[in-house]
């Protein structure tokens, strides 16, 4: 304000001067300079002293405080001060511009720093995060590769299992298939067997002998051994029976008889339980029991030399002899 | 009262001499005056206002021939404008050096903006 009443002053003072005065177009000039200078809101709050300065010498001259010879020198001198002024003022506006960028220089620093430091940290993250990751994924891989190797052991195990499975069906089914063989092997043994004995059976042919007329079954009506008749001769038996019910009036007696194997008392039972039978056959074929009669008569009375198998087999016998 | 009047003339011209020689001794403003002006030349000041350099020389040229022609009035005159010119280089000089400082400054910041932009798109 006080700049301001100065700048007008003068510039009043200076229109009151003689227009025709060449100094007065220098001093409207000076005034302009001058107020340009106090009127620059930018330099407002600078180079104060610079400025009053600057004003005394301005007012001096205008207000005629200067001798005429050194006017000359005054109003350079005030160009200059008012300049210099200006100068200072630009000055003390840049080093308030450089401490405002000093301060956001700092503050960027400080920012840049946070910063740095934000993404440090969620690198740090991102790093953790994908170790974890990874470290999951590993584990994932383990598991699927454990889980492999036991499904390809299960596997193994499994194929394993069929293909032995498959040599146990083949073995079986092999095993089958010979055991059917066997079975049919056997049948046609037992067939052939039962052929056999029922030719046997059907060839025995009767003989007249001291004892009465005699029929000979030989030892191939019974299980070797032992006292049972075999089936096939069970069923082949009706010859026997055709033979016996001839003579309906007579008695049947039925003599068992051994080779010399094995000892005297073992025979003699062997022999008995034979004829036994026999007897019971033939009356299981309706044969009265009250006609027949079993002897077991051992080893004693052989039809032939114990000294072959041929001979034992001949020895080896059971006779039924119908009595006169 | 003659040998009175001899004694004071003889006695003022005494000391006129010895005013004028006193006078003399002043500081050769000229040589201060180029002094100073080497010394703005030698701290970079022409860098700053080359024209106004030039003028300064014009100057000093000028004064050295009024202070040859004993124009003691004009040689003060024009010291004086060579004095109130070198505190403009000189001034100006420092404003330059101020705004490269405040050049370095902003471009300074304006990279760290950048980079702090670049480190911020970086945390998206």
């Amino acid at each position: 304000m006080k700049y301001l009443l100065a700048v007008i002053s003068l510039v009043l003072l200076s229109t009151q001067i003689d227009a025709r005065n060449s100094k007065n177009v220098e001093y409207i000039s000076l005034a302009k300079d001058f107020n340009n200078l106090i009127e620059n809101e930018k330099y407002k709050p600078y180079a104060k002293k610079e400025k009053l300065a600057a004003q005394s010498s301005v007012n001096d001259l205008v207000n005629g405080k200067v001798k005429s010879r050194k006017k000359e020198l005054a109003l350079y001198l005030s160009r200059h001060k008012i300049a210099y002024a200006r100068l200072v003022a630009e000055y003390q506006w840049i080093e308030a511009q450089i401490e405002l960028e000093e301060d956001k220089a700092h503050d960027f620093e400080v920012s840049i720093s946070k910063t740095e430091s934000q993404i440090a940290r969620h690198d740090a993250d991102i790093a953790r995060m994908m170790l974890i990751a990874q470290q999951e994924e590993a584990q994932r891989a383990n598991v699927r590769a454990q889980q492999a190797e036991i499904e390809m052991q299960n596997s193994i195990d499994q194929q394993a299992r069929l293909k032995q499975e498959t040599e146990a069906a083949k073995r079986y089914a092999k095993a089958q298939a010979e055991e059917a063989d066997l079975a049919k092997q056997e049948a046609e043994l037992a067939l052939e067997e039962a052929d056999s004995l029922r030719r046997k059976l059907n060839s025995i042919a009767t003989e007249q002998t001291d004892k009465g007329l005699m029929m000979t079954l030989g030892d191939f009506v019974f299980d070797s051994g032992k006292a049972t008749i075999k089936k096939e001769a069970t069923d082949n038996f009706s010859k026997v029976v055709e033979f016996i019910n001839s003579y309906p009036d007579n008695q049947v007696r039925i003599e068992g008889h051994t080779d010399s194997s094995g000892s005297n008392q073992l025979n003699l039972k062997l022999s008995q339980l034979r004829a036994d039978a026999v007897k019971a056959l033939l009356i299981q074929n309706g044969i009265l029991s009250s006609q027949i009669k079993s002897v077991g008569m051992g080893e004693d009375f052989p039809v032939a030399e114990n000294t072959s198998n041929a001979g034992k087999a001949k020895n080896r016998r059971v006779e039924i002899i119908i009595l006169q | 009262m003659f040998r009175v009047k001899i004694f004071t003339t003889l006695l003022l011209l005494t000391v006129g001499v010895f005013g004028v020689n006193a006078k003399e001794k002043k500081p050769d403003q000229l040589l201060i005056v180029q002094q100073s002006i080497n010394e703005a030349y030698k701290l970079g000041y022409v860098d700053a206002a080359p024209v106004e350099m030039g003028f300064i020389e014009k100057k000093v040229i000028k004064a050295r021939t009024a202070q040859e022609k004993r124009k003691r009035r004009d040689f003060e005159n024009i010291i004086a404008e060579i004095k109130a010119d070198l505190k403009i280089v000189k001034q100006r000089y420092k404003v330059n050096k101020m705004y490269n400082k405040l050049s370095n400054l902003e471009k300074a910041n304006l990279e760290s903006k950048k980079t702090l932009e670049n480190l911020k798109r970086q945390l998206k």
